[in-house]
Formats: structure tokens, sequence, C-alpha cells
């Protein structure tokens, strides 16, 4: 459906979209921004009912067992053709080295266990999406009360903590689950093949793809945003100091 | 830093050097270019601060000494 018209209209809109929002918020900004917060403010609103609508269809899909996409960790497979096949190549790119390391796959039947764990990583990075739109709302209508500094530092160190602990709890307990899915599909007990039929090195070539086993990736974007939200804390408690030492000048 | 308690213990004579001059708080602020609300709060000893120029307009405008329009009281 990718090559039909309406399919690239819509995804050319969509790209539009994307394109022009951030660009829209740019040259508001640079504009002196009197009405950056609201837009702000409005926009993370607009996530928050995103992310609580998406994260509960996705629960409700997970808890009745429902077909669910997962991208789940393989064993590396290199790129192959069965014997006596040979393809003229479109230019002089070769493969040296790699394989596919992972497969998205629409699945059903998945063990309670298996989908309670992806649910944990769901509901734990919707809090922590959450939980960074309330203090980027707060921060919007303190700037829009004319007190910017309302928010306080202690509030912007908390959701950074949030923003770490939940970011990286997030993403490990979604790896985790991912693994339990990719064990759950792809081990077996037994089987039978043609008598004939012996392929080597196991069953990955012809197909049917082994678990990668646990290899946790931390990813570092939290601890990032965290430092972000630590450095704006630290620009707050300047503007506070700032603000108290102003305040009875005459 | 010094303790922000003693912001407390000077006294701005303000009131007393605009009656006795006969202006008002109005024509004040017109004449020194603060405004009436920062006077006020001068004049009801709420400042906790008062910027060098302020100070030097508002002696200019009375023809009066930092010394009488501020007092230190005891501790």
């Amino acid at each position: 459906m990718v090559g039909s018209p309406i399919a690239i209209a819509l995804t050319a809109a969509l790209l539009l979209a994307v394109v022009a929002i951030p660009v829209l918020l740019i040259i508001i900004a640079m504009r002196g921004g009197r009405h950056m917060p609201k837009i702000v403010a409005l926009v993370s609103y607009a996530v928050m009912v995103v992310v609580c609508g998406a994260s509960v269809v996705a629960a409700i899909t997970l808890l009745s067992g429902a077909a669910v996409e997962v991208t789940v960790p393989i064993t590396p497979v290199e790129p192959y053709l069965p014997a006596g096949v040979t393809l003229e190549p479109a230019t002089s790119a070769t493969i040296h080295s790699g394989g596919m390391d992972q497969a998205t796959l629409v699945v059903s039947g998945l063990p309670l266990a298996t989908r309670l764990v992806m649910l944990a990583a769901l509901l734990i990075a919707a809090a922590t999406a959450i939980a960074v739109c309330v203090v980027v709302i707060r921060l919007a209508r303190s700037v829009m009360s004319g007190n910017p500094f309302a928010v306080g530092t202690a509030a912007l160190i908390a959701t950074g903590w949030i923003l770490l602990i939940g970011g990286v709890s997030a993403s490990l307990v979604g790896q985790i689950g991912d693994v339990m899915a990719c064990y759950d599909l792809f081990e077996y007990t037994g089987g039978t093949a043609p008598e004939s039929w012996n392929p080597a090195g196991g069953f990955a070539g012809p197909g049917w793809p082994q678990p990668a086993g646990f290899n946790l990736t931390i990813p570092w974007w939290p601890l990032g945003g965290a430092l972000v939200l630590a450095l704006i804390a630290g620009v707050f408690r300047y503007g506070e100091q700032l603000q108290r030492d102003s305040e009875g000048l005459v | 830093m010094p303790p922000e308690d003693d912001a407390g213990r000077v006294h701005c004579r303000l009131d007393e050097l605009l009656e006795r001059r006969g202006i008002t708080l109005t024509r004040l602020s017109e004449m020194v270019g603060v405004s009436v609300v920062n006077l006020s709060v001068l004049k009801n000893d709420r400042a906790r601060a008062i910027r060098f120029s302020t100070l030097t307009a508002i002696c200019d405008a009375l023809d009066c000494s930092v010394g009488e329009l501020l007092q230190v009281r005891p501790g």
C-alpha cells in the first residue's frame, strides 16, 4: 500500500506536519515568544492525552492476549541465498560481516508473565512521560503568571530523578519483556523434519531465528535529560536568589 | 552576608521631610522619577534595599543629606 497515491499523500502530509510544527514553534519563540508558554502547555496537555490513550489501548490489548507487535532480539542471521542461487549485484556494495539481529513480529498467545513485564515497561514509560509533561505545564503556567521561578528547584530535581529512573527502568524492563517474548516464540522442545534435511548451524539460516539472550543496553538519553533538568534547576536557584535580592528594592 | 533582619532597623524619615517641605508623595514621584508605589514602600519602612540613584534623587529633590533621610535604630 506504500506506493498508492493516498498513502503517499498521507505520508507527505504527516511529514509536513512533523516538520511544520517545530518550525512554527521556533518562529513564534524568535518573535518574542509571548504565546510560547501557552503553546507549550497545550502541546504538553495533548501529549499527556495521547500517552494516556495509547497506554490504555496498549494495556487492554496486552492483557486481553490479542495480537500485538513486538520487536525481539535474535542471534544475528547473515543474509544468505539457498544453495545454487546467484544474483547479479545492482552496485559494487558488498557485505563484509554482520546480520539481521532483530525481528518485528505480530504475535498472540504470549504467556501472562511476559505480557505483564511488557505492560510494566509500558506503564513506567507512560508515567515518566506524564511526569515530565506535568512539570513542563507547571513551568509554562508559572511563566504565564509572571512568576517564572514558582515551580522551584526541588520539583525540577525530582523530575530529573523521575526521568532518569523511569527512562532507564522502562527501557530495561521493555528489553527484558522483548527477550522473554523471543524465548516464548522461538524456543522449541522438539520437532520433525525430512530425513534428508539437516541444515548446518541450526535452524536460523532456513528462517527460524534463535533468541539473542539477555544483552541489556542501558539508554543514555534519560541521563542527558536529567542533567539538563538539573542544569535548569541550577539556573532557577540563581533566579530565585536574584528575585529574593530584588524584593523590596526601591 | 549581614542578617536579613537588620534591614528592618533602618527607618526612613521621608514622611517628616515631605511634610516639612509641603511636598506630596505624588509630586516627589514626578520629581525623582520613582513610582509612587516604590516611594510608599520606602516611606512605610517596607523597603529592604535602596538604589544609590534613588537615594541621590530623593536627597537632591528634598535638599537633605542621606543621614537626614535614613536612620538606623539601635538593635
